[in-house]
């Protein structure tokens, strides 16, 4: 059953194809002689309808999981915690000084009978209207600016998320609180109080953007921050939304539905401002906007009523011109210190404000990480870290990694005998910048007293017959480590993300499979719903451990979950692509240093597909048949040494599908591991 | 932005026309859009010069050097972390990691306006006076 499973997920699109014929049923029989009974597969469109509907489920479900937000996530307001209110009110309160200060000196200077002759205006005393015109024109000017500034600061809505009343309440001790929190358990009142300890980060992909290309980088907000009052958003308000929301209730009650199927609470937020905001308004005016419009539409057809933040801008506009014009005139009218003064005001107002806007220029901790694997990185790393996993700076992600070059070059030189280990080391001194060490080195030394244990974060599925050790009818392992809470980690990433990746696609093809195998060959008569298969993986270089797949029986069907076993192809890609990347490195300098271009795209070289079985004359002979011409018998010996199961019973790759696999088995075959996963790049 | 932001903006002011035109920009009425040359402008430009907020058009993105603003759709995604909702026996499996969304889905945060209640409040005053 195992090698059926395994096979099932190692299957490429041939045998795929292989799996929807008829034939493979005799097929299924020969590999697994102890099946009994018929077997049905069905009819080929009932099978196709199937699999429609299992890609239809797995959207849906993807679609249910995580409502996409409609808008980008705003970065920049959440990267700073905001200007503190106590600044704000300083900086204001320090504004208003300045600026009445001027006006009031302004006035000493004219009015004052003793001051009065000393700030003259060429040679005479200044004119009687010119500080009434310059008073009066700062004024205005001061409300226009208001005004205009106000405009534009009210064109968003700016929403900040607080602890809700699920959220529970911050443990005194430290570590993570145990137990899931049910129900609400605290009035409103208390939840005021409770503090968010939310940490933000963004995965950003690699991607063109208006022209502009940017790249694959993990962005951890500031930690210092936290724990931060809350996640801003900020949202543009429509012009529609404020003029004439009357009107635009049949237009939002049209689209209610359909953003209720995708994110009910939003929605029902919507609802509920919707709902108070045609409240207030049809409270204040019931049906005159909708008459002004109307007869405006009908008066002139080309001409729309202006909205209210129209009327607001053009106030604005009007004040801050004509006081712009009256203070000008008034301070050409009067003696020199005053217009100094203004300008010193001015001045000294641009530092203050740059002074309470510092927070602007706060930068968050960005990793540049490997293109699609962005989820993956921050998965091993979550899951190596604990809940610690946060990096207090940059340095703390450079660091580490001059760090663990470092501890590499000593690998090498003291010990040579670790196979894997100088394989790994010997990469790495190759690469130029470390871009996948996570944690911190651990400096004790291993048992040969001196090498550091590298603590490298890859994630391999270990291809040797171990993998089929398990009968996999039951979780018979309890533990399951890093290697497993990783994947778990990678499948909520997977979820919250929704994005869709190489691996999407193989994974729903191997569950299909996996579906079809175990639908065709265990009835619910083995008396299990629940079915677990286990792979071995190895983590780093720690020893290998295992991780479990489940398969569930719902509803008269088995069903394998795609999101593990997309977590886990994602993980293992992920090791594989940086393997390469380093391997290609070394090979790129060497071999092809001549005019032959070509062949140093490893993506160009690298179409190769593999197929795994126990190598015995019957699966070749099956493979022959079905899976066509293609593939090549490969050279067994490389894993058959590693391998502790009897010769025959199992020997890693039997073939390959393509042409190129020297490179491949060269980059892995110390570790044990000689054959990969890889999808047609 | 709450009032204070625009007393401190306004007291002995720098850019007088900039705001001006700024504030024709993002709401002025379309002839006054015209006087300024900017009749045609496209709403999303201003959201990237002008406003804070993101949308469906525009967008903040790391370009290496800074968080720039940009226009079109993001393959960015936001993830917060709840430290107290960080349990790995949790049948759930969340981990602690969750997005706005879905956060505010199983009501760990709700969302509350920022200044807009008081904003508001001063901005339907003075939009009725205006009347």
């Amino acid at each position: 059953m195992c090698t059926y499973a395994l096979l099932a997920l190692f299957a490429d699109e041939k045998v795929k194809l292989a799996v929807r014929e008829d034939p493979l049923a005799s097929w299924v029989r020969k590999l697994c002689p102890w099946t009994k009974g018929p077997l049905v597969f069905g009819d080929g469109k009932q099978r196709q309808d199937e699999e429609k509907q299992a890609c239809s489920l797995c959207l849906k479900d993807g679609e249910h999981h995580q409502p996409q937000p409609k808008s980008a996530p705003n970065i920049s307001l959440n990267l700073h915690g905001g200007s503190k209110t106590l600044d704000l009110c300083l900086t204001a309160i320090c504004g208003i000084l300045l600026q009445g200060g001027m006006l009031l000196f302004s006035g000493f200077s004219v009015y004052h009978s003793h001051l009065k002759s000393k700030f003259l205006k060429d040679d005479q005393p200044v004119r009687p209207y010119a500080f009434p015109i310059m008073a009066t024109g700062t004024i205005i000017l001061t409300a226009g600016m208001i005004i205009c500034s106000a405009v534009v600061g009210l064109s968003t809505v700016e929403t900040i998320f607080v602890p809700g009343e699920n959220y529970p309440e911050k443990n005194p001790a430290k570590g993570p609180v145990k137990g899931p929190v049910k129900g609400p358990v605290k009035s409103p009142g208390e939840n005021q109080r409770n503090k968010l300890n939310a940490r933000i980060l963004w995965l950003q992909k690699n991607h063109v953007v208006s022209d502009q290309t940017f790249d694959s980088f993990v962005i951890f907000g500031r930690s210092h921050l936290d724990p931060r009052k809350g996640i801003l958003t900020s949202d543009r308000k429509d012009p529609d939304d404020e003029s004439d929301e009357v009107a635009n209730i049949a237009v939002d009650n049209r689209r209610k539905p359909v953003q209720r199927g995708c994110t009910p609470a939003s929605s029902k937020e919507d609802t509920n401002r919707d709902s108070n905001n045609i409240t207030s308004t049809s409270a204040e005016y019931p049906g005159r906007r909708i008459l002004s419009r109307t007869t405006g539409i009908l008066s002139s057809p080309n001409k729309i009523a202006p909205t209210p933040s129209e009327k607001f801008a053009f106030v604005g506009v009007v004040l801050g011109l004509l006081g712009f014009i009256l203070q000008f005139q008034g301070l050409r009218t009067m003696n020199w210190s005053a217009s100094i003064l203004q300008l010193v005001c001015i001045a000294l107002m641009t530092i203050l404000r740059a002074i309470v806007r510092r927070g602007l220029i706060v930068a968050p901790i960005p990793k540049k990480v490997l293109d699609q694997h962005e989820m993956d990185w921050l998965a091993l790393r979550i899951a190596t870290n604990g809940s610690d996993f946060w990096p207090r700076n940059e340095k703390a992600l450079i660091c580490r990694e001059e760090c663990l070059r470092l501890d590499y070059h000593m690998g090498i030189q003291h010990n040579s005998s670790n196979k894997i280990k100088t394989n790994l080391s010997a990469l790495d001194a190759q690469q130029q910048s470390a871009a996948d060490t996570l944690s911190v080195p651990n400096f004790a030394g291993d048992e040969s007293g001196n090498t550091p244990k590298v603590e490298r974060q890859s994630w391999t599925i270990l291809t040797h017959d171990h993998n089929l050790e398990s009968n996999g009818a039951e979780n018979s392992r309890p533990y399951l480590g890093k290697a497993q809470l990783m994947i778990k980690v990678r499948r909520r990433l997977g979820m919250l993300t929704g994005w869709r990746g190489k691996t999407s696609e193989p994974s729903i093809a191997v569950a299909r499979s996996i579906d079809v195998a175990m639908n065709t060959l265990f009835d619910i008569s083995i008396g299990k719903s629940v079915f677990y298969w286990l792979l071995n993986v190895r983590v780093g270089n720690h020893a290998p451990e295992y991780i479990k797949f489940k398969i569930e029986y719902i509803e008269g069907k088995w069903k394998a979950d795609t999101t593990e076993i997309e977590a886990a192809l994602s993980l293992w890609l992920f090791h594989i692509r940086k393997m390469e990347g380093k391997s290609m490195g070394n090979e790129t300098s060497n071999t092809f240093k001549g005019g032959d271009w070509l062949q140093r795209d490893v993506e160009l070289r690298r179409q190769i597909s593999r197929v795994l079985g126990p190598n015995t004359e019957g699966l070749r002979g099956d493979i022959g048949w079905w899976v066509g011409d293609g593939v090549l018998p490969d050279n067994c010996d490389n894993s058959a040494r590693d391998v502790r199961g009897a010769p025959g019973e199992f020997s890693g790759p039997i073939g390959s599908l393509g042409s190129d696999s020297q490179m491949q088995v060269s980059g892995e075959s110390s570790n044990g591991a000689a054959w990969q996963f890889s999808i047609a790049l | 932005m709450g009032w204070l932001d625009y007393i401190i903006f306004a007291m002995a002011p720098l850019g007088i026309l900039t705001v001006i035109v700024a504030a024709i920009r993002v709401s002025g009425p379309p002839w006054l859009r015209a006087v300024i040359g900017r009749a045609r402008e496209n709403r999303a430009t201003v959201e990237e010069e002008l406003m804070s907020s993101t949308s469906n058009e525009v967008c903040e993105l790391w370009n290496g050097q800074g968080v720039v603003r940009t226009m079109g759709k993001p393959e960015v995604q936001q993830i917060i972390y709840l430290e107290e909702l960080d349990d790995r026996d949790d049948k759930k499996e969340t981990f602690g990691l969750y997005t706005v969304e879905s956060a505010v889905e199983d009501r760990y945060l709700v969302a509350k306006g920022r200044y807009i209640e008081k904003s508001r409040d001063v901005y339907l005053c003075i939009i009725s006076f205006v009347r």
